[in-house]
């Protein structure tokens, strides 16, 4: 079982990142659903990362 | 990385970039942050604010992007070689401008090629009026060239090496 990181903790690395935020973004262990959940505040760097964050853990569709 | 989402019927562009002479590049994030961040870099002439940045008076926007590299495979007597896409570096921008000894920009360009450990966030900017479309990155200037040749205007040459995945759009 992958322990999960909070979102706010996944936002916090991408942000201070100088790196590829994509390959970033598309490494860090987070909840699906709860990237699903989250919001931010337009044109901030914290919605850049969460777009990122959404882009690569869609949420997963429960039976 | 979000494109920008706005389309621009005609725009004149124009360089700008971090005023300090030893800057805090943006991170990634903030590269494609217009408000509070990329608006700060790009002078009111282009809608933003200027209060961290100076213009770059350049002979012209040079092409930016991303260079192409490819591996060669072929083999003997087929007609056809094989080229693939292999990593490529970001385009280097290499810059025009007349040489002024007392502008302020190309006195930190000059200081930053002499450097050449100095990331500065860079900001080209496409305006149309009110709306605004910003390619914000982060560079290192490998070069800088005074042409005073007595036949024409002192010019100077520098190219603008940019990091590679430190880029951002963003617009108002």
């Amino acid at each position: 079982m992958v322990k999960h990181m909070t979102i706010d903790d996944a936002i916090k690395v991408i942000v201070a990142s100088y790196g590829d935020i994509e390959f970033v973004a598309r490494t860090l262990p987070v909840d699906a659903d709860e990237v699903a959940k989250a919001t931010a505040e337009p044109d901030t760097a914290e919605a850049v990362a969460l777009a990122l964050l959404k882009k690569y853990n869609p949420p997963t569709i429960k039976e | 990385m979000a494109a920008p989402n706005r389309i621009l019927p005609g725009f004149s562009a124009s360089m700008w970039m971090q005023s300090g002479a030893t800057p805090t590049a943006f991170t990634t994030a903030n590269l494609a942050v217009w408000t509070a961040q990329v608006a700060t870099i790009v002078g009111t002439s282009a809608n933003g604010t200027g209060a961290a940045g100076v213009p770059l008076a350049i002979e012209a926007v040079p092409a930016f992007g991303q260079d192409d590299a490819v591996a060669s495979f072929s083999i003997a007597g087929t007609r056809q070689s094989d080229k693939i896409p292999v990593q490529s570096a970001p385009t280097s921008l290499t810059i025009t401008a007349a040489w002024n000894p007392s502008d302020a920009g190309l006195l930190l360009i000059r200081g930053d090629a002499i450097s050449g450990v100095i990331d500065r966030t860079f900001v080209i900017a496409a305006v149309d009026g009110a709306s605004t479309i910003a390619y914000a990155f982060n560079g290192r200037v490998g070069q800088f060239q005074i042409d005073s040749a007595p036949g024409a205007e002192a010019k100077c040459t520098f190219t603008v090496h940019p990091r590679g995945n430190q880029y951002g759009w963003s617009n108002t």
